[in-house]
């Protein structure tokens, strides 16, 4: 025990001595997470409107008309429906509609990357802009053909101005059913870089586990009263703590400074516990298999970004193509971030998401478990 | 030289170690015993095997053959029995450069049990002996290279160790440290601690040993005090000579005449030759370069000492 003891509060003094690690560990996470809440989490006011129409008619001109003078409402025009879904998906806009034209109607198709009080509110007046088009189109009939001609006629005008209004319709469709809309983007976004940070944190501590081999550090050890096991596992419970300790800075700092609400603390506390313990295999094994700090820095991160990137950190799992989000579940990282989701957005508890939390605490184990095997390699 | 009576009484017994790299065999059946209380030095040139001998000492790694006992204690790699009666001072630097000389200090405390009061009053005791503690405070990477060596030095003795085992602790630091560090070793050895102390400068050696072994190519050539060995040489003297130029041909022509055991070229222009009865040879020797391009432009003649000895039993002198 003394020996564990010894070493973790050895790690950690080396941490408080370590002005560039304590940096990356507090301010950079949350600066990033404070830059990606400010710039998307949306200070903004008014409600961001895509518009894809190629062909304007004076019909679709009149909706949008109406649309732009709702006091809240930006319209952007966007080139294609394709354009408009990754927007959404990045959430760089709140909603859209897509103009198409098929046998004579037309049809506007609203997209929102979930359904909100906003996207009702302009969805209800596109609708009454198309209302009000098609009542405008059917006077101008009625007045057109109505001078003096006979009923069989009148109704006939009739009849096909009503036609002509038919042809216009507002379908709404979003993109997620309902209740998928996060109470804070913010949280999100925080949960996102918590499984980032966690994750590269540890990966970056790895040179701890490197340096007590270079500075001979190791070696003196074990000519003490220790065994090989003892100091392989002071090196790994340094690793577990400074992932903690990461996870704790991230989730308190922005509970403290951004108001997050990370929803039930318990699951929170397993999810960053299991990622913890993946960051901790993965830790040890880079620092046994690396020859210089330099490779550490470079597996760290290469290997830290694009597991994060692929698992959802940078951009939520549920705006990955469909055909793409399977992939994602190779990383750690989803398996964190889709349990997060569910915490933060649809206010699951630890007994919601245990599954994810056996798969990371599985997934952690296995690699300590290479890592130590390498470790005692290197040791006899 | 103390008889050891009792196996306690015996700090350390080295039976028949062994051990290969490979081909290479780096330690090739060595003994040697230290009594309790006595400063026992290994003596060899770079490559002789002191490393490697130590490392089985401390059950750093695992023997081919031999046995390894502490106090009577039996020291094997990967068991951590006996480890605490051994303080252990690698000849590479082992301290974490970001944390300050007492951080370090702390930590190694800590591993041999060391907490609290008891070790910060033991922290103080070996800064005080490495004449350390007004620096205790800063970063150890800001330490002169003799500063670092002497923490290294404070970390082996920290837990009170009934055999402290230094590895040329004193390799590539300025002189000043250096007397630092053999005065704290020579104080320790008088206050009765056991010390195996290896090194390649024979006046360390001679300064703090009570015994010495020779060792070199992975063999003990020679175990005794310094006045024993010395008395293997007998009437052999040590003739060293500077010429003008071309040592390594000069040695060449001196092995030649009768009465000289060996002549080596130390660098390009010193020639050590050991000789019976330097005084009588002495004109042979200069004679040798008469008529050559070679001048002799010095003589000194040097009373036996352990580079005698060392130059007897291995051929080459013990240097770097
Ligand atoms: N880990 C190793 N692997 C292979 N060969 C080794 C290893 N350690 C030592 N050797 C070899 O064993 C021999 C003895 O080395 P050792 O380090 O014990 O010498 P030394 O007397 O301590 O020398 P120095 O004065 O330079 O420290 C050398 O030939 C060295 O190359
Ligand atoms: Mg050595």
């Amino acid at each position: 025990m003394n020996v564990v003891v010894a070493i973790v509060v050895a790690n950690l003094r080396r941490l408080r001595n370590d002005r560039t690690s304590l940096f990356f560990l507090v301010i950079v996470p949350l600066l990033i997470v404070y830059a990606l809440g400010a710039a998307i989490g949306g200070a903004t006011q008014s409600t961001l409107i895509g518009v894809v129409d190629p062909q304007p008619t004076s019909a679709t001109k009149e909706v949008r008309t109406a649309l732009a003078g709702a006091a809240d409402v930006r319209l952007v025009q966007v080139s294609d429906a394709g354009a408009l879904r990754d927007a959404l998906a990045r959430r760089e806009l709140d909603g859209g509609y897509v103009v198409t034209r098929r046998d004579g109607i037309t049809t506007f198709g609203w997209m929102a990357s979930a359904t909100s009080p906003e996207g009702f509110h302009v969805a209800q007046v596109m609708a009454a802009a198309v209302t009000r088009e098609g009542l405008r189109q059917r006077a101008v009939e009625v007045v057109a053909t109505g001078r003096g001609t006979d009923r069989v006629s009148a109704a006939a005008a009739l009849e096909r101005a009503n036609a002509e209004v038919t042809r216009t319709r507002v379908r709404v469709t979003a993109l997620q059913g309902a209740g998928d809309e996060p109470k804070s983007v913010t949280a999100v976004l925080a949960g996102g870089q918590l499984t980032l940070f966690i994750f590269l944190a540890s990966l970056f501590g790895a040179s701890n586990v490197l340096q007590a081999r270079q500075f001979g550090v190791t070696r003196r050890m074990r000519a003490g009263p220790v065994t090989d096991g003892l100091i392989i596992t002071g090196e790994a419970v340094s690793r577990f703590i400074t992932a903690a300790l990461q996870a704790l800075i991230i989730v308190g700092g922005t509970v403290a400074l951004f108001h997050v609400d990370w929803g039930s603390p318990a699951a929170v506390a397993a999810l960053s516990a299991g990622m913890a313990l993946v960051g901790t295999g993965a830790a040890m094994l880079l620092g046994v298999v690396a020859r210089t700090e330099q490779q550490i820095g470079g597996v760290a991160m290469g290997v830290g970004l694009v597991m994060a990137a692929l698992g959802g950190s940078m951009q939520p799992l549920h705006y990955f193509p469909d055909a793409i989000r399977p992939f994602a579940f190779i990383t750690p990282h989803a398996w964190m971030n889709d349990a997060l989701w569910d915490v933060q957005v649809n206010g699951a508890g630890l007994g919601a998401v245990w599954g994810n939390v056996v798969v990371l605490g599985a997934a952690g184990t296995v690699l300590l478990a290479v890592a130590v095997l390498a470790m005692r390699r290197r040791m006899g | 030289m103390p008889i050891a009576t009792d196996v306690l009484d015996i700090a350390l017994r080295v039976e028949g170690l062994k051990k290969s790299f490979g081909a290479n065999v780096a330690v090739d059946d060595v003994w040697f015993r230290i009594a309790k209380g006595e400063t026992f030095g290994l003596l060899g040139p770079n490559g002789a095997g002191k490393t490697t001998t130590i490392s089985m000492i401390c059950g750093l790694i695992a023997a081919d053959a031999g046995t390894v006992d502490v106090y009577g204690t039996r020291i094997a790699a990967g068991s951590p029995r006996g480890r605490r009666l051994i303080g252990y001072v690698p000849q590479e630097l082992a301290i974490y450069p970001d944390l300050s000389g007492r951080d370090n200090l702390r930590f190694f405390g800590r591993l041999y049990g060391l907490r609290g009061a008891e070790a910060e009053r033991r922290i103080d005791e070996v800064l005080d002996v490495v004449a350390l503690r007004d620096r205790a405070g800063d970063r150890s990477e800001e330490y002169s290279g003799g500063m670092k060596r002497r923490l290294n030095i404070a970390a082996g003795m920290l837990h009170e160790p009934r055999l402290l085992i230094l590895d040329e602790p004193t390799v590539g630091i300025d002189p000043q440290s250096r007397n630092a560090i053999l005065d704290a070793v020579a104080a320790l050895g008088d206050a009765g601690l056991s010390v195996l102390y290896t090194t390649h400068y024979m006046e360390e050696a001679e300064r703090l040993c009570d015994r010495l072994a020779i060792m070199d190519g992975g063999k003990i050539k020679a175990t005794g005090t310094r006045r024993e060995l010395v008395s293997m040489v007998g009437k052999h003297d040590v003739v060293n000579l500077t010429v003008s130029r071309a040592a390594r041909a000069a040695a060449e022509g001196l092995r030649a005449l009768p009465g000289v055991r060996s002549a080596t070229a130390q660098d390009d222009r010193t020639v050590s030759v050991l000789a019976d009865g330097a005084a009588a040879l002495l004109p042979d020797i200069i004679g040798t370069f008469a008529g050559t391009p070679i001048h002799v432009q010095g003589v000194e003649v040097l009373e036996p000492s352990l580079d005698a000895v060392f130059l007897h039993l291995t051929g080459t002198a013990l240097r770097d």
